[in-house]
């Protein structure tokens, strides 16, 4: 009796009794969720996840990506956080793509799944267009250059002992001259 | 009809959920990253999710970002949304409406910011409102309740179902990489020396993970009782603090959401 009244005072229970078609609804959902849960594939509809992060690596370096256009880095982190945010995340989303052969995850997800190209090409970045990428960076964030342009993206690593942020090396990932 | 079953104050307190969402919005266009501000950019990355293939798929998010005019009257439209649910926030197409273009303004951004950010609180907020009649808005405040407590809470089980809490020095590791692009800049302050401090001191930054798991944990007791909603509230608002002083990682765009739990006590008694 005690479990009945329990169950009765449920949300599922109540919105069972409330409507039919809700409840359906919000099942659908807690069964969809759980099974991409259970096949750790959390992050397949929205974000509910995003928060949790492991590595494991005991290393005490780091890396970050930087802009120079014409010899001169672009600053970021003076923006307010959604857009410095952005400029750091693309821009380090725009390397991997230059390195792995112009290619975001998703393309070679699809061609390994066989998709056919021209239905989901909408779901991909014109890759003539992309090339331009950089310079529309540079705009966003606000930074004025002059054309012909040399620009180029670094990689920058740090280590961090004795207290400190030391710069041991920076490598050239991308180099382009716009003219 | 609907006005008369839900009394002043609640509407009072909806307002002001309605008017703090317009604050997290006018934020989003000071920072520059609202829809009038991704004019030109051509780079995009989308993960599996099938919400976001939706709107990139249909094209919308590439003509808006294609298109000056679009992405002004998309900012221009959300704005005057939000005016109008504060001043009739029962109107449930309002709501309805302000849903889906922040939908498409959440997936937009993400896809091409190139990184799918956890603060879609600002579109989940409006699920209650969406809703006509008294019960149907509880039942709907109740599942959005019910996801925002899932949120966190599995944020804190997937710690210790990842045993990540017995690996003392990954936060010192994890911690290593938000402020890089600070060092390299020179730009330094608090945070940094913040940050510096618990990388190097590996068993402070371990308190704190520990500490942060346990406020993603307690929110399990929002399962079992409404009583406390308002404590989880406070304490996830100051969690939110401490992860952008400590990570660089703000929580604009996910406070009203969390903010519904200050209503949890009014949503009940409808």
């Amino acid at each position: 009796m005690q479990f009945n009244s329990v169950l009765k005072q449920t949300f599922l229970y109540r919105l069972f009794v409330h409507s039919k078609a809700g409840f359906v609804v919000v099942l659908l959902i807690l069964i969809f969720y759980s099974v991409t849960f259970s096949k750790r594939m959390g992050m397949i509809f929205l974000p509910y996840n995003n928060m949790f992060t492991v590595d494991f690596a005991k290393t005490n370096k780091a890396f970050t990506y930087a802009v120079k256009i014409n010899e001169q880095l672009i600053p970021i982190t003076d923006n307010l956080y959604w857009k410095k945010d952005f400029l750091e995340s693309s821009l380090n989303t725009y390397v991997e793509y230059i390195d792995n052969g112009h290619a975001l995850y998703l393309e070679n997800y699809l061609k390994s799944r066989n998709a056919n190209n021209n239905v989901f090409r909408n779901l991909l970045p014109q890759k003539e267009l992309a090339t331009q990428w950089p310079l529309w960076f540079a705009r966003f964030a606000h930074y004025s250059y002059s054309m012909p342009a040399k620009v180029e993206i670094l990689r920058y690593i740090y280590v961090f002992k004795d207290g400190k942020a030391v710069l041991t090396d920076s490598v050239s990932t991308y180099l382009n001259y716009f003219k | 009809m609907q006005e008369d079953l839900i009394n002043e104050n609640v509407k009072r307190k909806i307002r002001l959920i309605g008017c703090l969402l317009l604050l997290e919005y006018l934020v989003f266009i000071i920072s520059g990253v609202s829809f009038s501000y991704l004019y030109g950019n051509s780079f995009f990355n989308l993960g599996l999710d099938p919400t976001s293939w939706l709107f990139f798929y249909s094209y919308i998010s590439q003509f808006i970002a294609s298109n000056r005019w679009a992405g002004i009257l998309m900012d221009s439209g959300i704005i005057i949304l939000l005016l109008l649910f504060i001043k009739n926030p029962l109107r449930n197409r309002i709501a309805i409406a302000l849903f889906l273009l922040l939908l498409c303004y959440y997936v937009t951004l993400m896809g091409y910011l190139t990184h799918q950010n956890f603060q879609i609180g600002f579109v989940i907020v409006m699920i209650p409102f969406m809703f006509k009649g008294k019960k149907n808005v509880s039942f709907a405040f109740d599942a959005s309740r019910y996801f925002l407590l899932f949120f966190y809470f599995s944020a804190g089980f997937l710690k210790l179902y990842y045993y990540s809490l017995s690996h003392p020095e990954q936060f010192s590791h994890s911690l290593a990489s938000q402020f890089t692009p600070y060092y390299l800049e020179g730009n330094t302050g608090i945070r940094t020396d913040l940050n510096l401090y618990l990388i190097h001191h590996t068993k402070v930054s371990y308190l704190l993970y520990i500490g942060s798991f346990v406020v993603e944990f307690i929110t399990v007791i929002g399962f079992f009782t409404k009583k406390f909603d308002k404590w989880l509230a406070l304490i996830l608002l100051l969690f939110h603090c401490c992860t952008w002083l400590i990570m660089d990682i703000g929580a604009i765009g996910q406070l009203s959401f969390i903010c519904l739990l200050f209503l949890s006590n009014d949503f009940k008694s409808l």
